[in-house]
């Protein structure tokens, strides 16, 4: 058996003169949490809708669970798509036993599963309650628990977390947790790099339909420079030419401190960053500079994705 | 084959479900029997209605008199009939003619009328027969109000009756009151002046009611036949020879030469069962329109809810589509189902007026071969529409933008109804020769001329039309369905559909 559970080799999407996804290539390791991240019309969708074989690609392969087409694996997958919709007639349970029932399942044990899922995540006594009259965060839920009722091997999550309130927010990343920990493999794409941070093994990042990230959560964060911001009403000649500072820029004067200036210190990547925050700490009580701030925490995975989705759209692959 | 009766499955129970079905599948019999079961009451409830006549020819009163008695008579007949039906011991039948031609009624007056017919009835009826009741007087001439004075001019006597006649005033009765339903006017040469087509009328009929012509036709045949009966005295004809000769009435045997040798009498089963198409053809057109509207709105719920897109992960756009036209064809042919049933049942069950003419025609229509038609048109019928609805549903982004379509597939819709009478009148004439032809309407064409055995080779030829149609609507309907259910936002054009049906377009 291939340990992935989905390859995607040059797949390439046009719509007429636009191309929505062009030469993505990418393949997701069997029981990982994977992230499928980028800005509003970077093709997140129309990748999904290709890998469902819901939309045919222009060029390129799909292979999903070793299969060419997903309607041949239909019962190993699971699928959220971005824009929720459900029969608002049907009841919630009703509704999750008649997707599972699509997927595969026997109407009898859609049925038992479509009850205990539901009470699992909170919605027992909402069960013979019909769509209309859930309230839309529940709606969501409903949802989510369709398209994992049949314990689909790789389940796709496309914007799970929209719409949510925070408590269903964290719901649904223990939801997503628990499958990964059933051995289920999740892809999940997102706008909020919060969850992708706490939830993601590894992140796919593309912008303008091409793949300019793929690798951990860590060498995304590493892929941009670290830096110091001091702010100061203090020369900071003292600092120039120090060892491990690749470069100090002003940003202008300081909203926080009046009459201070904002520095930004450029470090070079290779060096200890840790190492060089301390240096640039030693010199500037040395060299008599007065601070006001002294900032070096840790990126975020949200510094790098505007780092990445900002930069050219060109490929950066870590292990 | 198992996704696309599951997605049938749920297409017929959430259907099913809706209070919309169920009030379809009770209301069209219970409104037919309501219709039928008030129009009779309303029918037997009429209200008499009051009327003058001024006469200053001197001529025509007592003729019109005996033109309303006359015509009361020929209806306390008829209930007779319809009582005696009623209330006949089993296996016993009446003595007295019942039937309500003119012969009839004359001899029914002259025996005696009602009190004497019944009591040559009594021995054949039911023990607890109700007692008959007699009809209202439809028409009841009455005398002018005292106020106004019959030999003045008719100007006057005219101008005096306004009030009573637009309901300001009402008249006296009885000893009591109502409105005058109508005055005539005779002037004094109205004898010459009812055969004078110019110059101003010597005989009026002045009412507000313009809807209810018994009684100025009930006039003008007392009218007609006093003119005639003056003519006759003055030319020496014998007028009551004249009246018993006009009393006959000739026997037509009517036969159809396209029934089994030895059974070609037409009976007025078979005349009816020869207009059972038309029946037939407003209940596919009902029950087509009433389906489209279930499939139009399911498909476009699963549109504008986003439901399409998670269906697709699990299913083909071709078993949702296949889905949705078995479920939504289970439902409609339950519906007919329903309803045929219902009326066959009734039809067993009843027993009032003309149940001796209904059970024959249902047998009759049962025998045609007509139900067979009927189901086969329904389902090609439905298939052809569903093809367009289908794709219509598919385009629509919500039911507010399938409105715009709705109303030519509506126009387009209502020609089988505004041709059915005319086609079932002439089943092979040149209107039924080419909507038969017409795709869209061969269904409702076919029914129509279902009883009338139209040519082998049009039978034919157009049930391949509609299975042909139907098939190339779907297969459009499919590559519309699968392109056109994930898109949103601006409808796609004429053109870029047609490149979808052709398969030229990115999927």
């Amino acid at each position: 058996m291939s340990g992935h559970v989905l390859e995607l080799e040059n797949v390439t999407k046009r719509f007429g003169d636009f191309t929505a996804v062009d030469d993505v290539s990418l393949s997701i390791p069997r029981g990982s949490i994977y992230g499928f991240l980028g800005p509003n019309g970077a093709g997140k969708t129309t990748t999904i809708r290709m890998i469902f074989d819901i939309i045919k690609p222009t060029s390129g392969y799909i292979s999903i669970l070793g299969a060419s087409s997903a309607l041949a694996v239909r019962r190993r997958i699971g699928y959220l798509p971005e824009e929720k919709g459900l029969y608002k007639a049907m009841t919630a349970a009703a509704t999750v036993a008649y997707f599972a029932s699509l997927k595969g399942l026997s109407r009898k044990t859609a049925k038992q599963r479509a009850y205990s899922l539901l009470e699992r995540y909170g919605l027992g006594e909402f069960a013979g309650t019909r769509i209309q009259a859930l309230s839309k965060g529940m709606g969501q839920k409903v949802q989510v628990i369709c398209a994992i009722a049949h314990e689909p091997e790789f389940v796709v999550l496309d914007e799970p977390f929209s719409g949510l309130d925070p408590v269903n927010q964290q719901v649904l990343e223990k939801l997503i947790r628990d499958l990964a920990l059933l051995g289920s493999t999740v892809l999940f794409s997102t706008h909020v790099m919060q969850h992708a941070e706490r939830l993601c093994d590894r992140m796919l990042l593309i912008a303008k339909g091409r793949k300019i990230f793929d690798g951990t959560v860590a060498s995304a964060k590493a892929t941009i420079p670290r830096r110091v911001l001091i702010s100061t009403e203090s020369s900071i000649e003292p600092l120039a030419g120090l060892d491990g500072v690749a470069e100090i820029k002003q940003l202008g004067d300081s909203l926080t401190n009046p009459g201070a200036k904002d520095w930004e210190i450029r470090l070079h990547g290779q060096t200890n960053a840790q190492t060089s925050a301390q240096t640039i700490l030693e010199r500037c009580f040395q060299g008599g500079i007065v601070l006001r701030r002294f900032d070096h925490s840790e990126p975020s995975l949200h510094d790098a994705f505007v780092a990445l989705v900002g930069a050219d759209a060109s490929i950066k692959e870590s292990p | 084959m198992r996704y696309t009766l599951l997605i049938a499955l749920r297409e017929f129970a959430e259907n099913a479900k809706t209070k919309g079905f169920w009030i379809g599948i009770f209301m069209l019999p219970l409104i037919l029997a309501i219709s039928f079961g008030v129009s009779t009451k309303l029918a037997k409830s009429e209200p008499s209605r009051y009327f003058v006549v001024i006469d200053k020819s001197g001529a025509f009163a007592e003729p019109i008199d005996h033109s309303i008695e006359w015509e009361h008579q020929r209806s306390v007949l008829q209930a007779l009939g319809q009582y005696a039906q009623e209330n006949l011991r089993a296996g016993q039948k009446p003595e007295v003619n019942l039937a309500t031609y003119q012969a009839a009624v004359d001899t029914f007056i002259a025996a005696g009328g009602k009190d004497a017919y019944l009591a040559r009835l009594s021995p054949v009826l039911r023990e607890n027969a109700p007692p008959f009741k007699e009809p209202t007087r439809l028409f009841v001439r009455v005398e002018l109000p005292r106020e106004i004075d019959a030999g003045a001019s008719s100007d006057a006597v005219l101008a005096g009756l306004k009030p009573y006649l637009l309901g300001e005033r009402r008249i006296a009765v009885n000893g009591g009151e109502a409105p005058l339903f109508a005055a005539l006017l005779l002037e004094p040469d109205a004898v010459a002046g009812a055969m004078r087509w110019t110059g101003a009328e010597a005989i009026q009929y002045w009412s507000t009611n313009l809807a209810v012509n018994d009684l100025p036709e009930l006039i003008n045949n007392a009218l007609n036949g006093e003119t005639r009966r003056r003519l006759y005295v003055a030319r020496g004809v014998d007028v009551a020879s004249v009246r018993e000769i006009e009393a006959t009435w000739a026997r037509l045997g009517r036969f159809d030469p396209g029934k089994a040798a030895g059974t070609e009498t037409v009976s007025t089963a078979d005349r009816i069962a020869r207009n059972v198409p038309v029946a037939f053809v407003y209940l596919l057109w009902i029950s087509l329109f009433t389906v489209m509207q279930m499939l139009l709105n399911n498909t476009i719920e699963e549109k504008s809810n986003r439901i399409a897109e998670v269906l697709l992960s699990s299913v083909t756009p071709n078993e949702i589509m296949m889905g949705k036209l078995l479920g939504i064809a289970g439902i409609g042919l339950t519906m007919v189902g329903a309803w045929l049933a219902t009326v066959f049942i009734a039809a067993q069950l009843y027993h009032g007026a003309g149940a001796e003419v209904i059970g024959p025609a249902v047998d009759a229509v049962v025998a045609s071969g007509m139900i067979p038609m009927f189901l086969l048109c329904f389902l090609l019928g439905y298939l052809i529409y569903a093809g367009l609805f289908l794709s219509i549903g598919a385009l629509c982004n919500d039911i507010k933008e399938a409105q715009s379509f709705q109303g030519p597939m509506m126009l387009i819709m209502m020609v089988p109804l505004f041709t059915m009478i005319f086609i079932n009148r002439d089943p092979h004439g040149t209107l039924a020769t080419i909507l038969t032809w017409i795709p869209l309407y061969t269904p409702f064409t076919m029914m129509n001329r279902a009883a009338a055995d139209p040519p082998i080779a049009e039978l034919v030829g157009a049930t391949l039309l509609m299975i042909a149609t139907a098939l190339l609507l779907l297969w459009s309907a499919g590559r519309i369905f699968r392109m056109a259910m994930l898109r949103t936002g601006n409808r796609p054009k004429l053109a870029e559909i047609v490149q979808w049906v052709r398969g030229r377009a990115d999927s």
